[in-house]
Order: C-alpha cells, then sequence, then structure tokens
C-alpha cells in the first residue's frame, strides 16, 4: 500500500493542480476544455485555500491529489458544500482518491460542522465506483450534460451522502 | 395578454430587480437569506443582459417580469445553462410567466442556439407548476438543499432541477 500523506493545501500547489489537469485525458471528467478555462477553474479551486477548505495528497513529498470545498457564501445553502477532487492518473487504484474524500467528510463535518457533500460526475467516469463504496447516491441524473468535440454526450451524475 | 411588452433587459432594471429579491417573502425559493445576499445575486443576474440574455416584460410600461439565460462560460456545457425568472407578486397568476418563458425558451433557441434550459427550483415554489405547463422534466430531487433556521416548522426544502430540451438544436 503506499503511503499517503493528505496535508492542508497551500497556493504553492496551485502549479500542481495546473499540471494535473494538462494530464492526458483529464479533462473529460470535467467541464473545461482549453487552457483559459483551466486557469478560471484553478482560481476558484484555489481560492477556498485561504479557508483551508483545500486538501493535497503527498506520496514521497509529491503531490499527486487534490480535493476542495466549494464553501457557499449564501447561509441558506451553507449547511453542505459541493466538492471536486483530482488525482494524478499515473497514482489511481492506490486507495488516494479514497483517502482524499475520506478526509474531506471529516473536514466537512468536524471543521465546517457541514450535514452533507454532494457531488457531480460524468458517466463512465471510474470514480464513481469510489463514491459508491464511500456511501454517496445519486439523486438526480441531468442527460446530455456535457458536449464532446466529437459531438458525443455525457450525462452528469448528481450524489450526495449525509455526514 | 393585453399591453404586456417585451424588451431585452438593461441594467437599468437593476434597481427593479433588487427589489423584488430584497423582498423576503420572495426569499422562501431564491438562495438568499439577506439583503447583502440578494444584491450580490441581483448583480450577477442583470449582468447577463450584457449579453442580451434576458429579457423584462412590462404591463402598461410598468416592469413586472425579468427572465434571464445565465449564460455558461465553459465550451462543454454551454449548450445546457440554467435561467431565473421572477414576477412582481402583484402580477402574479395572469400569464405573464408564461409568456415570458415562452419567450426565453425562443431566444435560447434561436439567437443562442442552445440545446437545452434548466430550471433550479426550491420545493413549492410557484414557479413548478409553471414549468411542468411548459412540458420540463424534472431530473433531480436533492433533499435538504435549502435550510432556512428562521423557518422554525420547516427549515429544509428540497431542491428541484428541470430540463427542456429545446427542438430546434437537439436531437433526442
Amino acid at each position: 500500500m503506499t503511503e499517503v500523506k493528505i496535508r492542508l493545501a497551500t497556493f504553492d500547489d496551485t502549479t500542481v493542480l495546473i499540471k494535473l489537469f494538462k494530464e492526458k485525458g483529464i479533462l473529460r471528467w470535467f467541464p473545461m476544455e482549453n487552457s483559459m478555462e483551466v486557469d478560471d477553474a484553478v482560481r476558484l479551486w484555489m481560492s477556498y485555500v485561504k479557508q483551508k477548505a483545500v486538501l493535497a495528497a503527498e506520496v514521497n513529498g509529491q503531490v499527486v491529489g487534490l480535493a476542495n470545498l466549494y464553501l457557499s457564501f449564501f447561509r441558506k445553502i451553507a449547511h453542505h458544500s459541493l466538492f471536486a477532487i483530482i488525482v494524478d492518473p499515473n497514482y489511481r487504484s492506490q486507495g488516494i482518491g479514497t483517502k482524499l474524500v475520506k478526509e474531506l467528510m471529516k473536514i466537512a463535518k468536524e471543521q465546517f460542522k457541514l450535514e452533507f457533500l454532494h457531488l457531480e460526475v460524468y458517466e463512465h467516469n471510474p470514480a464513481i465506483s469510489l463514491y459508491e463504496r464511500l456511501g454517496f447516491l445519486e439523486y438526480g441524473r441531468q442527460k446530455r450534460f456535457i458536449k464532446e468535440e466529437d459531438g458525443g454526450y455525457l450525462d452528469k451524475i448528481m450524489m450526495q451522502k449525509k455526514l | 395578454m393585453q399591453d404586456l411588452k417585451l424588451r431585452y433587459s438593461n441594467m437599468g432594471d437593476s434597481a427593479i430587480l433588487n427589489q423584488w429579491l430584497e423582498d423576503k417573502e420572495n426569499w422562501r425559493y431564491l438562495p438568499m437569506g439577506s439583503p447583502q445576499e440578494a444584491a450580490i445575486f441581483a448583480q450577477n443576474w442583470i449582468g447577463f443582459s450584457k449579453y442580451r440574455a434576458s429579457l423584462t416584460c412590462l404591463l402598461n410600461d410598468q416592469v413586472v417580469a425579468i427572465g434571464t439565460i445565465f449564460l455558461m462560460p465553459y465550451k462543454k456545457v454551454s449548450h445546457s445553462p440554467l435561467f431565473y425568472l421572477i414576477v412582481d407578486k402583484q402580477k402574479r397568476n395572469q400569464g405573464i410567466g408564461t409568456d415570458l418563458l415562452k419567450n426565453l425558451m425562443n431566444l435560447a433557441e434561436k439567437y443562442f442556439h442552445l440545446e437545452a434550459l434548466i430550471a433550479e427550483v426550491y420545493q413549492g415554489s410557484p414557479l413548478i407548476s409553471l414549468l411542468e405547463k411548459a412540458k420540463f422534466q424534472q431530473f433531480a430531487f436533492q433533499e435538504n438543499y435549502i435550510k432556512d433556521v428562521a423557518n422554525k416548522k420547516n427549515p429544509y426544502l428540497a431542491r428541484l432541477l428541470f430540463q427542456s430540451f429545446l427542438k430546434q438544436n437537439s436531437t433526442k
């Protein structure tokens, strides 16, 4: 089993996040498709560092995954949060995603007093089995959410878990 | 409908939109819970008028409703954006929302060449019957999405998401 260290992310991790988004095939599972959109998404993702709501996974001192909570500013929806996760494709199937999500659930409950977490994932994404294993349940499915370059579509699956 | 006119919204409509969104009676079915949050939401909303993605309804030259397509910035998901619509509470149940929604769908289809429109509403919202009448299909039900502690009896409300595929630009 790979030894994984989970820590709070810092702004220094921004370059790693950009690098991970540039890995081949990664953007299939995200709504962005070019570097301008990636830069925008990274800016938003890393803006939660200030709130200590971004985690980094390290293997041998190297960041191989990140996860964040999109904490809401609106009070009436501040008891839950959407989250996102990215893991280096070269480090998949080593329990890194599981550790990141588990730690994220822990800080969501203990630190931010959230009542549930939710996520959005596209059909065929291998991470769906991870979310199911961790107890996330589907509450909706948006048909043809993603339009791929070849004209094909992917549904968006929405899942959530009570903390 | 008598004297009902439609025009593109402009930044000058922000005052009336702000007024409606700051009205606590409207908060039950919207995400905001304070005047500050309402102001942020209104600013974001009316900002889409710059792209001609917002329509304003006038009855006897008075603004009575605003409907807006929240255009998506990312290309892969830009074909099916969310929209929001609000009708002056004094002018509800007169077909204004229905008329505005039809025009918004037309704008989405013909001008922006969108494939679908998405609506986000909360349990009990009067907009649900309007969406159903316009043949929107519900695709998500998220329990406990809203927690309004001011409403002691029933603080939680579910979020419902609806979608309508626009005929000309979508192949089912």
